[in-house]
């Protein structure tokens, strides 16, 4: 495509007359702490879109270290974009002002390619927002040389076949500069699909194997995260002392980061966000040589220090005691699994926190893995004795709060297959950590809990799905948030002639193809 | 922990540009905070818990006005050159936030948001309306003995006068439909003047327009030694 420079500064132009009578404009005008403006000619443009709105999007850390990692390569620019809000939304289409990225306010359809980031299936009826706001056609048949290319990147990407449609092209695996132009120039050439792109209309499914793009090395901590000037939901820097592999759930064994090079990211994060709090993810197995680092380093400068969960071990949340002002609301543990021998110490553990100075104890668990009963009910037996060993500790300040989020399985997962608690077998989890965690000093919360089986559909969803989320969208799913309505989803899946709650928990027989059989992660 | 006692009393004159207009006070605020850790400055904190950075601003700005006046205090705990700490600042500041000037203030003065009396805005306006019938407008509402508003507030409406907010009005320049608009008006304590009013009791509500603060004017404190030090201080009007 030429470099037409379509709408730099015409856009922005407009955007003064609209921008005043929003909410919270600043979502819509950028310029954040760490954002970056190449110049536009002789690049790469790529535009990165996570389809929700900015104050969501903005959090995900997967998606800044994206941002970064492309800018980082000087053939190429990236920039960003997100939904908006309803006002906003309804002002763009009534203006006829496309979706524009933050950093150069350019028309979306000026880019080479968009690249979308599919976290959470809950977001696939937003990809459509995104188009339409684009003024680009849904479906990839119908769009053309010289509109963009749409690239699928993220968790998602494991089975993008609800999405074959949508997009042109799924990065399949790890993203980094060298597979998204590779991706491009297949594309653009009608060249086949390079190692770790699936190109949806180059082959029917089965044609061969799809190995996932891995990364040849480590790649280093995110240094400058984006700093958005308006209150977003986490106002903190994160620290990731382990990667995360995209694929998260498969297994993969976690690479740490040497000690050095993790305190050298909490240098360079707290420099270039000016963030006051810093939240560790990822647990360490030379923790304590972290905080007592940390603790020398930053005790007395009003800088706050939390991980973001802690082993259940009392020499662990010791560890994250230690740290230098310590955050002391709440400290959370992710138990996967309370057996009685081992509860014991996991109780001294949360007893350790209260006794430290924490008062809430906040328990992570999942539920609706398959064969996950008796499981369930040792981690209710742990939070009550956790509750009771708080109210031994520190009286009636003690909280003891559980959040349950729904199991999800999914593409190369270890229930990739399986079953999935539907039915009564499902009102009996839910029974049973309803009445087993309730009281004083002790609370239950679902998280996701209504919309489990629409994630769970969409993960091991079909290309049939296609169509249930456009219906799904043209009912009003044009955000997130919209989507979580679900009878609109049942409504949609019975009008393709499925039943939502069959297609999400059925059992896969070893004889049926999976959608995402020619995966393979390295 | 140890509070020592602030050593330097900083006063901040800072513009707000075009790329940055739109966030809000409570942003402006957290945006100072990240700055001066960006910057490595030794702010004080306050005692009290959580403990805050001793940063404070003058008056809000609200959102999609730039400005070239705005002015922000700072307390430090150890003295610094101001030369240094001014480029310390300047490296650091995002696109739309330009520090025009630094100045020393004395510890003792009282806040700096009671000081604030004033505000002076340019409003630049695209409308038909020719000159000599805003010059009459202007006039006509510089006349008046009140101006009854109202405003909604969360689910209350407010009813108030802005006569007595609006301390002066005048017509800068005029040129084919563009016209510069200056107003003086009362941002205080008790009650802030808002350009949009303004601009709405002059029947130009509906013109596309750019607002700027051009200036904001504080009451200067009579000399602390005269008064003793149990009265309240007393103000002279500029």
């Amino acid at each position: 495509m030429p470099p037409v420079d379509s709408g730099a500064g015409a856009i922005a132009a407009r955007l003064d007359s609209l921008l005043p009578a929003m909410q919270r404009p600043a979502r819509y005008s950028g310029g954040e702490w760490n954002s970056v403006v190449k110049t536009w000619s002789g690049r790469l443009r790529l535009a990165l879109v996570y389809p929700d709105v900015y104050e969501e999007s903005i959090c995900d850390q997967w998606t800044l270290a994206v941002y970064a990692r492309l800018n980082s390569d000087e053939s190429m620019l990236c920039e960003r974009a997100y939904l908006p809000w309803p006002d906003m939304d309804d002002a763009l289409l009534q203006a006829g002002l496309p979706l524009y990225s933050l950093e150069s306010k350019r028309d979306l359809a000026a880019f080479d390619a968009i690249l979308v980031v599919l976290a959470d299936e809950l977001a696939f009826p937003g990809v459509l927002t995104l188009l339409q706001l684009a003024r680009l056609p849904l479906h990839r048949q119908e769009r053309g040389p010289g509109q963009p290319l749409l690239l699928g990147i993220g968790p998602c990407t494991a089975n993008p076949e609800p999405l074959a449609d949508t997009f042109d092209a799924f990065i399949v695996g790890e993203v980094e500069p060298e597979i998204v132009s590779r991706a491009v120039s297949a594309l653009l050439a009608g060249r086949p699909a390079p190692d770790g792109v699936y190109i949806p209309a180059a082959d029917d499914g089965t044609s061969r194997e799809l190995v996932a793009h891995t990364l040849h090395a480590l790649p280093p901590p995110l240094e400058r995260p984006l700093v958005p000037f308006v209150e977003a939901r986490r106002e903190r820097g994160v620290v990731a002392l382990q990667w995360q592999p995209v694929y998260a759930w498969i297994g993969q064994p976690a690479r740490r980061y040497p000690v050095q090079q993790a305190l050298a990211a909490v240098e360079a994060v707290l420099a270039s966000t000016g963030y006051d709090h810093i939240q560790l993810s990822g647990w360490h197995d030379q923790a304590e040589t972290i905080a007592d680092s940390l603790s020398s380093r930053y005790a007395g400068t009003h800088t706050h220090f939390s991980f973001e969960r802690v082993p259940m071990a009392a020499a662990a949340v010791a560890i994250a005691g230690s740290l230098p002002a310590a955050s002391k609301g709440g400290i959370t543990f992710a138990p996967t699994e309370a057996a009685d021998g081992a509860r014991e110490e996991m109780v001294a553990a949360a007893r350790r926190a209260f006794r430290l100075g924490w008062r809430i104890a906040r328990l992570d668990i999942s539920a609706g893995a398959p064969g996950d009963e008796e499981a369930l009910a040792q981690l209710a037996r742990l939070a009550r004795q956790v509750r009771d060993a708080g109210r031994e500790e520190i009286d009636g300040q003690a909280q003891t709060h559980v959040t349950a989020i729904p199991y999800v399985a999914r593409a190369l997962g270890p229930h990739e297959r399986a079953a999935l608690p539907a039915g009564a077998e499902w009102e009996a989890r839910l029974q049973l950590l309803g009445h087993e965690i309730r009281g004083a000093g002790l609370r239950l919360a679902w998280r996701a809990l209504e919309t489990r089986l629409v994630r769970q559909a969409l993960a091991r969803g079909d290309r049939r799905l296609g169509g249930v989320i456009e219906q799904v969208w043209r009912s009003g799913a044009r955000r997130p948030l919209e989507s979580e309505n679900v009878a609109a989803w049942q409504a949609a899946f019975a009008g393709a002639g499925l039943d939502l709650d069959v297609y999400a928990t059925r059992r896969r027989p070893s004889n049926e193809a999976l959608p995402w059989a020619r995966l393979r992660v390295e | 922990m140890d509070h020592p006692l602030p050593r330097q009393r900083l006063r901040i004159t800072f513009g707000r540009g075009e790329q940055i207009k739109y966030i809000t006070h409570l942003d402006m605020m957290r945006l100072w905070e990240r700055l001066v850790r960006r910057a490595r400055l030794p702010v004080s904190f306050s005692a009290a818990q959580p403990a805050r950075p001793r940063l404070s601003l003058a008056a809000p700005l609200a959102v999609g006005v730039t400005s070239e006046a705005e002015l922000l205090e700072m307390y430090l705990d150890t003295r610094l050159p101001l030369a240094p700490l001014a480029r310390r600042l300047a490296i650091e500041c995002p696109a739309g936030i330009v520090v025009n000037q630094i100045q020393e203030v004395a510890l003792s003065l009282p806040s700096l948001q009671s000081l604030v009396r004033f505000s002076e805005y340019r409003v630049t306006i695209q409308a038909q309306t020719p000159a000599a019938e805003i010059e009459q407008r202007i006039a006509g509402v510089l006349a008046a003995r009140e101006l009854p508003r109202q405003r909604l507030r969360d689910k209350d409406i407010r009813r108030y006068d802005l006569r007595p907010q609006m301390d002066s009005l005048w017509l800068s320049d005029w040129h084919d439909g563009e016209c510069l608009l200056g107003m003086l008006l009362q941002t205080d304590e008790h009650a802030t003047g808002r350009p949009d009013d303004v601009l709405a009791v002059l029947g130009l509500a509906d013109c596309p327009r750019s607002i700027q603060r051009a200036k904001l004017i504080l009451a200067q404190p009579q000399p602390a030694a005269s008064l003793g030090g149990r009265h309240p201080p007393r103000y002279r009007q500029l």
